[in-house]
């Protein structure tokens, strides 16, 4: 963690909400990204990434400062999407057919996606979230295993395999698709 | 395709997928800075025996006795309390409480005491509302609360125990 960083956060602590504004000025596309890569509905996931920020403020005294700031952000914000989820799967268990197999691209979104990136999000969108999670915290986040598997409190080997089975499913999506062939897989 | 190719797509679907809704989170910080709660009423781990608890059970140690000190050490933890979370796990090296009112972070526990049991006080300032939380026994055994009166099904096959917190017990001092 950078010096400055690490000010401001010790700033944060003692109450400057400022220092805290300069924090989220700097996290907010990441912290948006992996709720936006867990949830898929970018409605949901800003309102995960402003709730992340404000419960982290709320439970700063808990992070150790000699460990990785973006790890701890990334893991509240993982367990909010979870969470929410979780609550959807509940209440709205209708919900997921719906998301997965439609599009919340606006046509302005959509035009600066080429074919291959459309494509994976579309098979993103149809894993679940069980397998989806682990992914995007790995490949997006650059997390560590040792990380993901604690914060969705599994052993590690557990973390792999999840992530080893979301690859083997996305291929086979994207072969489906037709964007990848089958030869060189 | 080979694996890194793979894993760069990944990255890079997230990342256009996070671009093309960035305006979306333009004036966040501004957002987020009015939301905030002022530094003192940040919601902190109660410690289990606080100042005024102490101070309490000293002016009433002194009203009763000698015959009462012996009566309430005995006691053990105030797991009657409604405030105040509890598990018998005799064998366990540590306990944590963890879930939705910690943001997911392992609040250790006290004890054991001489009967096993474990237990936490809850924040204070907790604010109402349904709290999905569970133990975490020798840093890595999910344990559910059986004195919860309701449970929930995780998507990856745990249970979780359901507190809920009504407005009068938070609105309280």
């Amino acid at each position: 963690m950078g010096e400055d960083e690490l000010v401001l956060i010790r700033k944060s602590l003692e109450g400057d909400k400022d220092a805290w504004g300069e924090i989220v000025k700097r996290y907010k596309v990441s912290v948006f990204g992996i709720a936006l890569g867990i949830l898929g509905n970018p409605a949901d996931a800003e309102d995960a990434a402003q709730d992340a920020f404000i419960r982290a403020y709320q439970a700063l005294h808990t992070f150790h400062l000699d460990k990785r700031f973006s790890t701890w952000i990334f893991t509240i914000t993982a367990n909010l999407c979870k969470n929410k989820l979780r609550r959807d799967r509940l209440f709205a268990p209708l919900k997921y057919v719906t998301r997965a197999t439609k599009s919340h691209h606006n046509p302005e979104a959509r035009l600066i996606e080429d074919e291959r990136i459309q494509t994976m999000r579309e098979a993103l969108d149809q894993l679940s979230p069980k397998y989806r999670m682990p992914l995007v915290l790995r490949y997006y986040g650059d997390l560590e295993y040792k990380d993901i598997a604690e914060m969705l409190q599994v052993p590690e080997g557990t973390v792999k395999t999840r992530i080893h089975r979301a690859k083997s499913e996305l291929k086979k999506l994207l072969e489906k698709k037709g964007v990848i062939g089958r030869a060189r897989t | 395709m080979h694996e890194h190719e793979l894993e760069q797509l990944i990255k890079e679907t997230v990342a256009q997928h996070t671009a093309a809704y960035q305006d979306r989170i333009e004036d966040l910080e501004y957002r987020v800075v009015d939301a905030l709660p002022d530094r003192t009423a940040v919601l902190e781990p109660r410690p289990a025996w606080p100042m005024r608890l102490a101070l309490a059970a000293t002016a009433l140690v002194i009203f009763l006795g000698g015959f009462w000190l012996g009566g309430t050490l005995s006691d053990g933890p105030p797991c009657a309390d409604p405030d105040v979370l509890c598990l018998v796990y005799p064998n366990a090296k540590s306990v944590a409480l963890v879930g939705q009112l910690t943001y997911w972070e392992r609040w250790p526990m006290n004890g054991p005491d001489r009967h096993g049991i474990w237990w936490i006080r809850l924040p204070r300032n907790l604010e109402p509302g349904r709290y999905e939380y569970g133990f975490m026994v020798d840093e890595y055994h999910w344990v559910h609360d059986p004195r919860a009166r309701e449970f929930v099904h995780t998507f990856d096959n745990k249970i979780n125990s359901v507190l809920i917190w009504p407005p009068s017990r938070g609105d309280s001092p």
